[in-house]
């Protein structure tokens, strides 16, 4: 007896443990995910600006310039408020400065992670001209240079000139931190006469989210995309819920002989796993070829809406079935005719349980690839969409362009960081479906 | 199964004392001096191929209280369901007999089934209220008819809910949820919801099975009340509430009507030594 007890309650212990670990190993997963998600995409996130400048008391010494070219810059003094401090360029400070003709042509940054050395040349291909009248056009792009090329991630220096062709004589106010960019930089015979280092800024900033691609998505946001994804989503669930849940009421209350309905909700199980690039060569051959709809949003749309069909259907059924039979019988007790029950007491009840079907298939048709691949997907067409018949950008679509066209690492932070767009826009449109079923569940009251 | 039972001979007994044999003409069957509201002939009623109802004969009396009893699965609330068409809801149901209310067949092509269900009203075993409010709960019979008008709902509302009497409970607070109320209280919810379309006849299934004494006895009170103004048929487990409320009662044993007549002689003289076994709690 006391054995017995003992080995179930080892039976009781491990179940526990077996329940524990699937719920820690999915969340050890979800973490994963998410943290990737965010460690790889985060960075669009953060814009680098400049703001205030670097105080005087900076000197930069031993830094010898031949024939235009920084050389033997390792070593420096760094004067600090009068304080000389000797010591060696360190990591992220900017080195092998190339100046050609007034102009600086190759500039390198150290300091990055290994693998980003070679990113870390800035080149500034600026006119000289502009350089010397301090154009604050071509100055703000010399900026841009550095920062993409070094990451951010640049020696900061103040302002420094120099003068004496290839060898500084003269230094003003200066350099050296890690972390900030060149400014107002003045050159003069190809020796630079001003720079000028600021420190950097990095915020949160969602430039990334409400700016269009730029220079062939190697720049700028995301904001068509996000734009045609929801225009997308929302279109196909206005089409897909209430013939979904129109179906499923037919299915469910009306349909009959029981054979019939069950061939049919066989095909609709079916259709609920039938893999989505098959549904992209269907709605290429049925609204954008047959029906001439063209690549368009409303062609995209049709085609997700018929993806998503057979879930909401399936979900609606599901919901259906809940609805207790007393509350279908007391509605025809007193006399209600089929439609009234439905329309009354049924959908009313089934409501909140639909729309959490429709939720998952909001996610779905969000975050679809393969049927909008050929039916609404354009490469790059960083204007809005114009209308229901004109082509548009989607966040998965662009994701996978990203992926598999771009060269430039910035592209794959920019396909992580549309890919956390995604999922904060199937969050937002879940939310607020959330939010209406818990509206409707209160003013039901279950 | 059903086959293998006893074959008990339907017994009518009717409270003039009149003793009517199956087979015998019932068209015109008397309930004393009082009109049939509801009339049965030789109605049988299977579920696939499981024969729940043999040859029921049975006369419901109008503006009284008739109740059903018999021990569980006798059919006593498949019978019930007959009379508004909800076995209907039920796939593979076959019915054959005839029913009549008012001497008009429910089973005719003629019939408007919602109209047949909104003049008998049906109270089920578990309290239904709609996940609605109070209000629209009782005024849920209306609003299907198409009455929409605010004043004549508000009157009917607070009539039906008066009738039931759960007003005083309820009057502060017609805007809750149905749901929120207590189980006998929803019961009695239920009840004026039934009231609202005006039924002549009143179904209840069990109506007090799922509710504590006192809420039991709140209804039974209705039921005193509703006598007189509507038919009322009420199947009950509970023998001494069957004694209490009703005028007539009925015995079903295993899908027959073993006897009927008026409460006071199926309780002090039963015919059939099944009813006098049953009334004893011998079996049940």
């Amino acid at each position: 007896m006391n054995r017995k007890y003992s080995v179930r309650k080892i039976k009781e212990k491990l179940g526990l443990l077996l329940f524990r670990a699937a719920i820690v190993i999915s969340g050890i997963f979800l973490v994963m995910f998410a943290v990737m998600i965010i460690l790889r995409g985060g960075s669009v996130f953060i814009k680098t600006c400049a703001v205030n400048e670097i105080a005087d008391n900076y000197r930069l010494r031993n830094v010898i310039i031949k024939n235009g070219v920084i050389i033997d810059n390792k070593k420096y003094d760094l004067s600090i408020n009068g304080k000389i401090i000797k010591g060696l360029l360190k990591k992220g400070m900017a080195s092998d400065i190339e100046i050609k003709d007034d102009i600086i042509n190759e500039m390198k940054i150290l300091n990055l992670q290994a693998d980003r050395i070679e990113n870390s040349y800035a080149r500034i291909n600026t006119g000289k001209s502009a350089i010397d009248t301090g154009n604050p056009e071509l100055l703000k792009n010399i900026q841009f240079c550095i920062i993409e090329g070094a990451a951010a991630e640049l020696v900061e220096a103040s302002e420094y000139i120099m003068s004496g062709g290839v060898e500084i004589t003269k230094i003003k106010t200066n350099l050296v931190f890690t972390g900030g960019f060149l400014e107002n930089i003045s050159i003069k015979n190809g020796i630079i006469r001003k720079m000028k280092l600021v420190k950097p800024l990095r915020r949160f900033s969602l430039h990334f989210i409400f700016a269009s691609p730029e220079a062939g998505m190697t720049a700028g946001g995301i904001f068509p995309a996000l734009i045609g994804t929801f225009y997308l989503t929302i279109m196909a669930m206005l089409l897909a819920f209430p013939i979904g849940v129109l179906a499923a009421i037919y299915l469910n209350e009306y349909a009959w002989p029981p054979r019939a309905v069950q061939i049919i909700r066989t095909a609709i199980n079916t259709l609920a796993g039938v893999p989505s690039i098959v549904y992209g060569l269907f709605g290429m051959a049925v609204f954008v070829n047959f029906l001439a709809f063209q690549v368009s949003i409303l062609s995209g749309a049709l085609t997700l809406a018929v993806l998503v069909l057979p879930i909401i259907i399936n979900a609606s059924e599901e919901a259906l079935k809940t609805v207790p039979r007393e509350m279908r019988e007391a509605s025809l007790g007193l006399g209600a005719t089929k439609r009234q029950m439905i329309m009354t007491v049924v959908l009313p009840a089934a409501l909140p349980n639909i729309l959490t079907g429709a939720i998952i298939a909001v996610g779905r048709a969000a975050g679809e690839t393969a049927p909008i691949l050929f039916t609404a997907a354009a490469f790059y067409f960083p204007g809005l969409p114009e209308s229901i018949f004109s082509p548009c950008m989607a966040l998965p679509y662009q994701i996978y362009a990203l992926m598999t066209e771009g060269t430039a690492r910035v592209q794959t932070s920019i396909a992580y960081g549309a890919s956390i767009v995604l999922l904060l826009l199937v969050l937002a449109i879940n939310s607020s479906a959330i939010i209406l079923r818990g509206i409707i569940r209160k003013k039901r009251q279950w | 199964m059903v086959d293998q039972s006893p074959k008990i001979e339907p017994v009518i007994t009717v409270n003039s004392g009149l003793v009517i044999k199956r087979g015998e003409n019932m068209q015109t069957l008397p309930i004393g001096h009082l009109t049939a509201a509801v009339h049965t002939e030789n109605l049988c009623l299977w579920f696939g191929d499981n024969q729940v109802l043999h040859d029921v004969c049975l006369s419901v009396a109008e503006k009284k209280v008739t109740a059903m009893i018999g021990p569980s699965g006798c059919g006593k609330s498949t019978m019930l369901r007959c009379f508004n068409r909800m076995n209907d809801l039920i796939e593979n149901t076959k019915i054959t007999g005839s029913i009549k209310v008012y001497g008009s067949d429910i089973f005719s092509r003629n019939l408007d089934l919602c109209d047949l269900r909104a003049r008998i009203g049906m109270v089920f075993q578990k309290p239904n209220p709609f996940p609605k409010t109070i209000f629209e709960n009782v005024a849920y019979g209306l609003r299907i008819k198409g009455i929409n008008d605010r004043r004549q709902l508000n009157e009917k509302v607070e009539i039906c809910l008066r009738r039931a009497w759960i007003w005083d409970e309820v009057k502060d607070r017609l805007h809750h949820s149905g749901l929120s109320l207590s189980g006998g209280q929803q019961q009695r919810l239920c009840v004026a919801r039934a009231l609202a379309t005006d039924p002549e006849i009143l179904l209840l299934d069990e109506p007090t099975s799922a509710l504590d004494p006192q809420s039991t006895a709140k209804i039974e009170e209705l039921l005193f009340e509703l006598k007189n103004q509507v038919t009322v048929l009420i199947v009950t487990h509970n023998i001494g509430q069957a004694g209490r409320v009703s005028d007539f009662t009925a015995f079903l044993y295993l899908g027959r009507l073993v006897e009927f007549g008026t409460t006071e002689k199926i309780f002090t003289t039963p015919e059939q030594p099944e009813t006098e076994r049953y009334l004893e709690g011998k079996f049940g």
